[in-house]
Parts: C-alpha cells; sequence; structure tokens
C-alpha cells in the first residue's frame, strides 16, 4: 500500500497541490490506517516513510505518524472513506480566507460534482478540526480548513485525487472569475 | 523572570546567607543547568572528593519556570559520585514551581550536617531542623512525615539508598519524581541532608512583558498541540509509547547489549494499558501528561477494608527497558515492582538496572526466578551489595558505561547521531544531552537516516547547546520535540524583559556545555573518555566514529584532545578554571 501512497503523493508535488514537505495521505486497512510519517516528503514516500497506526484507539506510533492523524482517524470513524488526501492547495487555502462558512464552485463540472465545499476551523492536529472536518465530509468530499488545506476522502486514493484537484481548480476559477469581476467594475 | 536573589547555606555550621545573584550569572547562564553549573565552577576546587562537605549540591530554578506550561522543573548541579563529572539533573512535578514562588533563584549547600537534617525553604529565609525522625526512613514515609510537618509544601527527599551513599541514587519529589542519574542522592546523603522543603507561598511568578508573553505563549501552545509526539503517543500512553517506536524500528537492545532488535510487547505503552485503569499525573501545569499511575484496586485480604485503591506508578520507558529486555526479563509485575523499589529506595532505575545487567549477564535465567529481582534491589538500597558502586566499578568487563554512567534503552549502532551524543555527554551515558533520538527516530525536528554518521556532528553541537539552554530556561525536555530555538527565546525575552535572539540563546548553551567540559578536563576527563563500550563497536565502525568525533571536535571549537581553544573560550566568555 505503500507504493499506491507514493504514486499519489509524487503527483500532489508534480502538480502544485501540496510542497513536498506539507500535506499527508492514509488508506484504511480494516482497523487500521496507513498514514504518511510527520516530515516526510510527499514525493519521496518509501516503505519507512508509512506507519500502520490504529483507528479506534490511539497508537504508540502515533508518535512517527502524521501530526494530522487524529483528524484522519475522526474522518474513517464518521465517514466510509478508504483513503484521505490533504493538501495545501494555494487557491482553495486562499479561498478559505475569503468565504465563510463555504463557498460554491462557478465553474460548471465544480458544481456538479462538489456542489459546496465546506469551509471548516480548527488548528492543525487538535480535536476540533477532527471533529468538524469529519462531520462535513459525512456529507461532502472535500472541506477546507480555514487558512490551512484541502481534506479530500474518497474510496481509493485516485478518487480522493481527482477530488483534490478539483477542488483546487475550482476554487482558482472561482478567484479569477472574482477577480476579473473586480477589476471590471472598478473600470 | 529572575528574582536576583539566592542562598548560601553552609550545613557545617548551620549558616545561612541571601545573596545577591550576579546579573551575569543570569544574563549568560539563564538559570536551572546553567546558573548551577556557573556556581559550582566558582566555588570548587579540583579533585575534590564528591562525598565529602568540600562538595556542594547548587539547587536552581529558571526564568520560564511557573509562568508557561512544561516549565515545572528545578536543577541541581553537583560533582558526581558515580562518574566524577560534573552532574546536572533536574525533577519534574511541582517543586520547582513552589521554589520558584519562594523567589529564590538557587539554593547552594556546602559543607556536612553533624547530624540528619532537612532544609527548610520559604519566602524570606531557610532554616535547617533536625531530621532524625526522618533518617532511616524511605521515601514515601518520609514524604507522610513531612505532609504532616509542613502541610501544604513540596520536598524532595533521600531514601536509605542516599543515605548509604549508593552511588546512583537519587532524591525523589512528589513521590514518583526524581532527580535521576549520577548520585545526587548520595551527595545529600553524604552531607546528612535528608530532605528539601519548600512551604507554599502565595506569590506567583509573573513575565515582565506580559504582552509579548502571551503572544509567544500561545504560539508555543499551538506547536504542543500540533506535535504528534506531545499531544500523540507521549499524551496517550506516556514514554511507554516509546518502546512500541524503538521496538518498531529495531534498536531496542537487550540481554546488556548483547543483542539487539525485536519488538517487546510487554512494555509498549498499548499493553500497559490494558493491565488495568491508569490514570495520567502530569507534573505542574502540564498538558501532556507523560507520567502515569495505574489504579489498582485493594480487596478486603489486603486491607481488612474493601474497595480502597492503590496507586501504582507506571514505569518511565528508560525502566521498563532496563529491568525489562535489557534482563531478559518477561515479567511485567517484577518491572513494576523493580520500579516501586527504586523510588522507594530513591535510586537511579536506568543505573540499577544496568549494573545488575552487568553484574548478571551469565545468569539472567536465575535472575527470573520470582522475587529475585526485587531482593537484589533491596540489598543494593539498603547498602549490602557492591552494586550500588555501579557497574563500571563491580563488572567492567561487562559494564556498559560512559564515563561511568550507565547506558539507557537505545541501540548506540542503531542510531549513530546518538551514539555520538553517549560519548561526547559531559554527565556520561546520557540520552538527554543532545537527544538524537529525536531526529533520528521520531522525525523531530526533521528525519535524518539514523545509519550514517554523516552531519550529524554539526547536529549533535547544535542539540546539545540548545538541550543545555532549555535545561536553563528550565523546560521540560519534551518541549523540543514542538518548539526550536526561536520559540525558547522567544519566551524567555518576554519573560525577562531582556531580547534574546535565537542566536543567542544557543551561544548561551554553548558556553554552558563549555563551562562543563572545563571542569570535566581539570577532573581527568578527556578524548579518551569521549567513547564508546567495547561491546558498542560491533555494531558502530571504530573509523567512523573517530572521524565523527574529529569533526565535532571541530564543530566545537576544540582542539584534537577535546580542549576548547583559547579563542573560543574567548569568544563564549569564559575563563579558564
Amino acid at each position: 500500500m505503500w507504493k499506491e501512497i507514493s504514486r499519489f503523493g509524487k503527483k500532489l508535488v508534480e502538480t502544485g497541490l501540496t510542497h513536498s514537505h506539507f500535506g499527508n495521505i492514509s488508506m484504511r486497512v480494516a482497523y487500521e490506517l496507513i498514514i504518511t510519517r510527520s516530515g516526510s516528503m510527499l514525493d519521496e514516500i518509501d516503505a519507512n516513510q508509512v506507519v500502520r497506526v490504529g483507528l479506534f484507539k490511539p497508537s504508540s506510533l502515533d508518535i512517527l505518524a502524521s501530526s494530522e492523524t487524529v483528524v484522519h482517524r475522526a474522518i474513517y470513524k464518521e465517514t466510509s472513506a478508504l483513503a484521505i488526501i490533504h493538501t495545501h492547495s494555494p487557491y482553495a487555502v486562499a479561498t478559505s480566507l475569503l468565504e465563510e462558512d463555504y463557498f460554491e464552485p462557478v465553474d460548471s463540472e465544480g458544481a456538479y460534482f462538489l456542489h459546496k465545499v465546506p469551509i471548516v476551523v480548527g488548528g492543525i492536529g487538535t480535536g476540533e478540526l477532527a471533529k468538524n472536518a469529519s462531520f462535513a465530509l459525512k456529507k461532502h468530499k472535500a472541506c477546507i480548513a480555514k487558512s490551512h488545506g484541502v481534506f479530500t476522502v474518497g474510496s481509493t486514493l485516485e478518487e480522493a485525487y481527482i477530488t483534490a484537484c478539483m477542488t483546487e481548480h475550482s476554487a482558482m476559477v472561482r478567484y479569477l472569475v472574482k477577480m476579473a469581476e473586480t477589476t471590471m467594475r472598478g473600470k | 523572570m529572575w528574582k536576583g536573589k539566592g542562598l548560601e547555606v553552609d550545613l557545617s555550621d548551620g549558616s545561612v546567607e541571601k545573596i545577591e545573584t550576579p546579573s551575569s550569572f543570569l544574563r549568560d547562564f539563564l538559570g536551572g543547568r546553567g546558573l548551577g553549573v556557573r556556581i559550582l565552577t566558582e566555588h570548587l576546587g579540583a579533585g575534590a572528593d564528591p562525598l565529602s562537605g568540600e562538595n556542594e549540591i547548587v539547587f536552581a530554578t529558571g526564568p520560564l519556570v511557573g509562568l508557561t506550561p512544561l516549565s515545572a522543573r528545578c536543577a541541581a548541579v553537583t560533582k558526581s559520585p558515580l562518574t566524577g563529572t560534573i552532574l546536572d539533573s533536574s525533577v519534574g512535578g511541582s517543586f520547582g514551581v513552589w521554589m520558584k514562588r519562594t523567589g529564590w533563584d538557587f539554593v547552594c549547600l556546602k559543607g556536612r550536617n553533624k547530624e540528619p537534617a532537612a532544609l527548610i525553604l520559604d519566602d524570606s529565609e531557610a532554616k535547617i531542623k533536625p531530621a532524625g525522625d526522618l533518617w532511616g526512613k524511605n521515601t514515601g514515609d518520609s514524604f507522610d512525615l513531612l505532609e504532616r510537618s509542613y502541610p501544604g509544601s513540596k520536598s524532595f527527599v533521600i531514601g536509605r539508598a542516599g543515605e548509604r551513599k549508593v552511588l546512583y541514587a537519587c532524591a525523589i519529589s512528589d513521590m514518583r519524581h526524581a532527580f535521576g542519574r549520577g548520585g545526587i542522592g548520595a551527595v545529600m546523603g553524604s552531607k546528612n541532608l535528608k530532605a528539601v522543603v519548600v512551604k507554599r507561598s502565595k506569590a506567583r511568578p509573573l513575565p515582565l512583558d506580559p504582552t509579548a508573553f502571551e503572544k509567544a505563549e500561545k504560539e508555543a501552545i499551538r506547536l504542543i498541540r500540533a506535535s504528534p509526539v506531545l499531544s500523540g503517543g507521549l499524551k496517550s500512553y506516556g514514554t511507554a509509547a516509546i518502546a512500541g517506536v524503538v521496538g518498531y524500528l529495531g534498536i531496542m537492545p537487550r540481554s546488556n547489549f548483547r543483542q539487539v532488535g525485536g519488538k517487546c510487547e510487554l512494555i509498549e505503552g498499548e499493553q500497559i494499558a490494558r493491565s488495568g485503569k491508569i490514570r495520567r499525573r502530569p507534573c505542574h501545569g502540564c498538558p501532556i501528561g507523560c507520567k502515569r499511575v495505574l489504579l489498582k484496586e485493594e480487596t478486603s485480604e489486603d486491607t481488612g477494608e474493601g474497595g480502597k485503591q492503590r496507586e501504582i506508578d507506571v514505569p518511565e520507558y528508560e525502566t521498563l527497558w532496563a529491568f525489562g529486555p535489557n534482563l531478559e526479563c518477561e515479567d511485567l509485575e517484577a518491572i513494576f515492582e523493580a520500579n516501586r523499589i527504586c523510588n522507594e529506595y530513591g535510586m537511579d532505575t536506568i543505573s540499577a538496572g544496568g549494573t545488575i545487567a552487568a553484574c548478571a549477564e551469565e545468569d539472567f535465567e536465575r535472575l527470573k526466578e520470582k522475587g529475585r529481582l526485587a531482593q537484589w534491589l533491596k540489598r543494593i538500597g539498603e547498602g549490602e551489595d557492591e552494586a550500588g558502586q555501579g557497574s563500571a566499578r563491580v563488572s567492567p568487563k561487562t559494564s556498559m558505561t560512559i564515563k561511568g554512567m550507565e547506558l539507557p534503552g537505545y541501540d548506540p549502532g542503531g542510531a549513530l547521531g546518538q551514539s555520538l551524543s553517549y560519548a561526547t555527554s559531559n554527565r556520561g551515558g546520557c540520552h538527554l544531552r543532545a537527544y538524537m533520538i529525536g531526529p533520528e527516530i521520531m522525525g523531530k525536528p526533521k528525519q535524518i537516516d539514523r545509519l550514517s554518521f554523516a552531519g550529524k556532528p554539526g547536529l549533535v553541537y547544535r542539540f546539545q547547546n540548545l538541550a543545555a539552554a532549555v535545561d536553563s530556561l528550565i523546560m521540560c525536555k519534551f518541549s523540543s520535540f514542538a518548539l526550536g530555538e526561536e520559540e525558547y527565546a522567544n519566551l524567555l525575552s518576554a519573560a525577562v524583559g531582556e531580547y534574546y535572539s535565537p542566536e543567542d540563546l544557543l551561544k548561551t548553551g554553548e558556553r554552558i556545555y563549555n563551562l562543563e567540559r572545563l571542569f570535566n578536563l581539570r577532573e581527568g576527563f578527556g578524548k579518551k573518555d569521549d567513547t564508546l563500550p567495547e561491546r558498542a563497536f560491533e555494531r558502530v565502525d571504530r573509523e567512523e566514529f573517530e572521524r565523527a568525533l574529529f569533526e565535532y571536535y571541530c564543530w566545537r571549537g576544540w582542539d584534537e584532545e577535546g580542549a576548547p581553544r583559547q579563542e573560543k573560550l574567548k569568544e563564549l566568555n569564559i575563563e579558564p578554571l
């Protein structure tokens, strides 16, 4: 499974959805999850850069796991997700700072697939973020942690990845449209 | 913040002198370990017998103690009877906060009482009181008596091991926190000093720049909460979580370092959590709470009454390892009992376990007989077994020590930066001087290749300096899994109202480290002692190690023999001893 995580880690960085050192990826395996290690580089994942930790209870290996493990755990407990991707996508983050509770994509595909993307609050690795993100992802495929980044879910990593790309794409289109509108109004 | 005052107590004649802490000491050495080192090196001449009245102990708080979470500690600095090096130790719990509230930056003890005594501190003074009623009692009974005599106070005491000058005897505070390693308890015992008591004070330390402090503290707490080490494993399982990590990575030493590798589920946090109701017993104000107790229901057969609960201390990882895989022991109850005995008698568990391992390595099977380990520890604590002298003296061929101090549970060959840190530690076989386990094992602040020496000398140098500064502030070592020099410098600057940059902080740590080194050089330590036990070289390439050591000396600005060059001392504003 680390190879799947490695494949999509490279894609996330190559497509600019996140920088090498930011973001994290996990996959659920029955009552455990495999998650990237804290401080790992997403485009250089090997077998030593992922750890397996418990789903329902904390593990000693939480020490090595991503700082967002508590969020991933909560999402798996509250949803039927089998894979989670977390990125620091720039346009999505910017959008989260310009909107309140959610943003609505204006591009047709984004509107069709994402409907609304909730914006949630909570600090990095906190119970608050875990609760808010997992609640949002019960009904949506993606949410944005305000000023922080995107969490997407899927039954496969590819699905979560597509949603991550779409969220960023929709946020970018929306941002550009808003900018253009503002510029035109100014004239 | 600093109070600028301290106490010098001569136990020989009972005199207590209030003195002004020199501002240069505080500015250049901060407090805690640094202040203690500065004062001790000022006072103590070469060749002092650690167990004579000539030796001194300096207890010191730091500028952050009592102001922020993870800052409740008190430091003690002396010459170690176990190693002969300079020794600093620090204790958690609440004692540090109580002492800080009384307003004393430090208390320096010299001489020797003729009779057993206790030192009683409050806001205005210190008194030496007879402690004949405490002498001969172990720590639990001593705390009971002191609580009755001084309700609401905090204290640290020695048990019978310290009275009998077991060379790795420690002092215990709050029932379960230790001034561990190196024999602080033995030094106290040699002075007939049974206890130090601090009465409750109404004063509350405050930062000099509250606005800046609030901002710095908020940032620190945010980072602490986001740290997977602090808010993940340690918060869930205490330091027993480290057993899981060390086992997972295959660097757990076994059988007195004769073997390495494999997991030991018996001592992992998850297994211990299954053994009963576990509760946190955090240090004062700590949000992490790595200390644990197991609640055991006492039956009417035990006590004649029903339904009472007893607290049994859950050992730290180092203790679980020292009495567990290190002795091939697979009996968790025996490990818990060993920990309890060490707490009761006041003995360092790593040295106790390491010494027993060295003495018994040909016959660990015999040690597994029920009660044998406990009996041995009690004999040591009573001063009736030569193992109380430490493994370097009683079993030099099998001793796993550096500068006479027993190694803890991380294989030097599995984390090469840690091996260099062990070898260059100023107090001997200690994992906390640079704590390279952080980057090499836990990936904090960043993961590095643990099986290479490349780049490690510079990192060891840097982390040793930072750790010395953190020990002087005094913040819990675990805070460094979340905070860096920038956060510490911001907290310090706001606390004392004087600007310290991150580089200033590291420079202060470097100053402390070099002063400790000068002390040790004067006591006859040198390059020959900056090494690993022979057994470790079965897994560490000796030539690579020597090259790394040479590079480390260069980083330090020391010569080929490991002595600080004059330019370095001048840069750090240190006078030769």
